[in-house]
């Protein structure tokens, strides 16, 4: 599921973006890419709902990802130290893609990785 | 040394016709033209933003005064915040947005040609410039020209000197008489420290070259520790950790576990709320920074953040992550450090009051025994 953010994000838009994310909520191992690209103004309630948003999701073994972040919505982030707990993406097909590839390698890798021998 | 010195902050653009009242650009903008004519740092004239305790307008009067000029004016191409107003106690004061900045400009040059001044320098703010005056006027003498105009080595900078002589026999207001004269211009060429402030990182340099000692630019406050000052009354909590260089401006508060460092500077009246890190950062004057943010490569003015690296303006609505220190805010401070270091009412502030009720409790503890 991609969302798009509006320019501006407070309290109001937060709500709307919980609203909508409540079908995938319920789903099993949510995917979500939140596109920032046009993300002017955040303000803590809705970095908040971002943090709720992945508690949420990451409950239920899913993951939030951020993409195409405008360098207005990277200084706030990083003002918040909220990059370190996000992953970011430069777009949004990037974000998705990396669904895709992420688990399936390390499921992958797990079945095709050699054992260690045994002396 | 008689010579009359009019120093104007640059704010805004202003053209043959402005009547000083254009409105001020958002910030030094990219924009190559506005680089050379607007000169406003966060919506503030680059000229009235404090540089490690001073603003430069008023840095620049006192070097000018140590040169023995006593005759300063200072006029603004635009609206000037309060704080530059006190820096002119003694010169004569005048912003540009009334009655129109060449008017004021012309009637400051007639004030001075009434008072039998010989010389007169005209500084823009502008570029930073740490001129040698006698060097100037002594080149200015031997080169027998009504007009002498600095450069350094890439650009003629805001700085000229002019005889009063020529401009008392014109026609037509001083301006015009002023121009007419460019023909007959010298060049003075000057080696020495100079910084263009044209953009935001251009400030940012000026700190660090301050801290460095690049330019003569020093600290206003007191060296606690080698390469730390501490202006008057600045509150550091125990657990905070500042990192040499570092200035902590008059009356700013830095309270638990922050880290200041990367030759930061946080002006007079900030505060730096409890986890914060401040990283290579000039924090200007009334700056109010939240709880556990990371700060690093910006100068933050009121709720506006320009990112160094980034190279773009942020302004952050919200005022719980940064915004302006507020009066209630500066007030619970200053009842904190009445108070003492816990800042908690009854602890430390010890009345008679306190000193009964403190009895009575033992006295009800010592029953109980």
């Amino acid at each position: 599921m991609v969302i798009k953010l509006p320019e501006h994000v407070s309290a109001k838009e937060a709500r709307t973006f919980m609203r909508a994310l409540q079908p995938e909520l319920r789903r099993d191992r949510p995917r979500v890419v939140v596109d920032m690209s046009a993300v002017k103004d955040i303000d803590t309630a809705a970095l908040d709902m971002l943090l709720e948003c992945m508690s949420k999701i990451a409950r239920r073994d899913g993951a939030v990802k951020l993409a195409g972040i405008s360098p207005e919505a990277a200084t706030v982030l990083e003002l918040t130290r909220m990059d370190q707990i996000f992953e970011m993406f430069p777009t949004v097909s990037e974000a998705a893609s990396s669904f895709s590839v992420a688990p399936v390698d390390n499921k992958l890798s797990d079945e095709a990785s050699p054992q260690p021998a045994v002396a | 040394m008689n010579i009359g010195v009019i120093v104007t902050i640059a704010g805004s653009r202003h053209s043959e016709t402005d009547d000083g009242r254009g409105a001020p650009r958002k910030r030094i903008d990219n924009n190559a033209n506005a680089k050379a004519t607007s000169q406003l740092l966060m919506g503030s004239p680059v000229g009235s933003c404090d540089v490690l305790g001073q603003s430069i307008i008023d840095r620049v009067v006192a070097r000018l005064r140590g040169f023995g000029a006593q005759r300063i004016s200072i006029i603004s191409e635009g609206p000037l915040p309060g704080c530059t107003a006190s820096s002119a106690s003694g010169s004569l004061y005048r912003t540009g947005s009334t009655p129109g900045f060449w008017p004021a400009w012309d009637s400051v040059v007639s004030e001075y040609l009434n008072q039998g001044v010989e010389t007169l320098l005209l500084v823009r703010l502008g570029p930073y410039v740490e001129l040698d005056l006698r060097d100037l006027l002594r080149f200015h003498r031997e080169s027998a020209s009504p007009l002498t105009q600095v450069y350094n080595r890439h650009t003629a900078l805001d700085l000229v000197v002019v005889d009063a002589a020529p401009l008392r026999e014109g026609t037509g207001s001083f301006r015009t008489r002023l121009s007419a004269l460019i023909p007959q211009r010298q060049r003075y060429s000057f080696t020495g420290y100079t910084n263009l402030l044209a953009e935001p990182a251009d400030f940012r340099r000026l700190v660090q070259d301050a801290f460095s000692g690049q330019c003569g630019m020093r600290p206003v406050g007191r060296e606690v520790r080698s390469g730390i000052w501490y202006g008057e009354r600045a509150r550091v909590d125990r657990s905070a950790t500042i990192l040499a260089p570092a200035f902590i401006g008059a009356e700013t508060c830095i309270e638990a576990s922050c880290t200041i460092s990367g030759a930061t500077a946080v002006e007079r009246h900030c505060e730096v709320d409890c986890g914060t890190t401040v990283d290579d950062c000039c924090v200007l004057p009334g700056t109010y920074l939240g709880m556990g943010l990371n700060v690093q490569h910006a100068l933050v003015k009121g709720s506006k953040l320009f990112h160094l690296n980034r190279d773009i303006e942020v302004e952050i609505s919200d005022s719980r992550l940064i915004g302006t220190t507020s009066p209630s805010r500066q007030l619970s401070r200053r009842a904190r450090s009445v108070l003492g270091p816990s800042g908690t009412f009854g602890l430390n502030l010890v009345t008679r009051s306190s000193q009964l009720a403190s009895l009575l409790t033992t006295r009800r503890f010592g029953r109980g025994d």
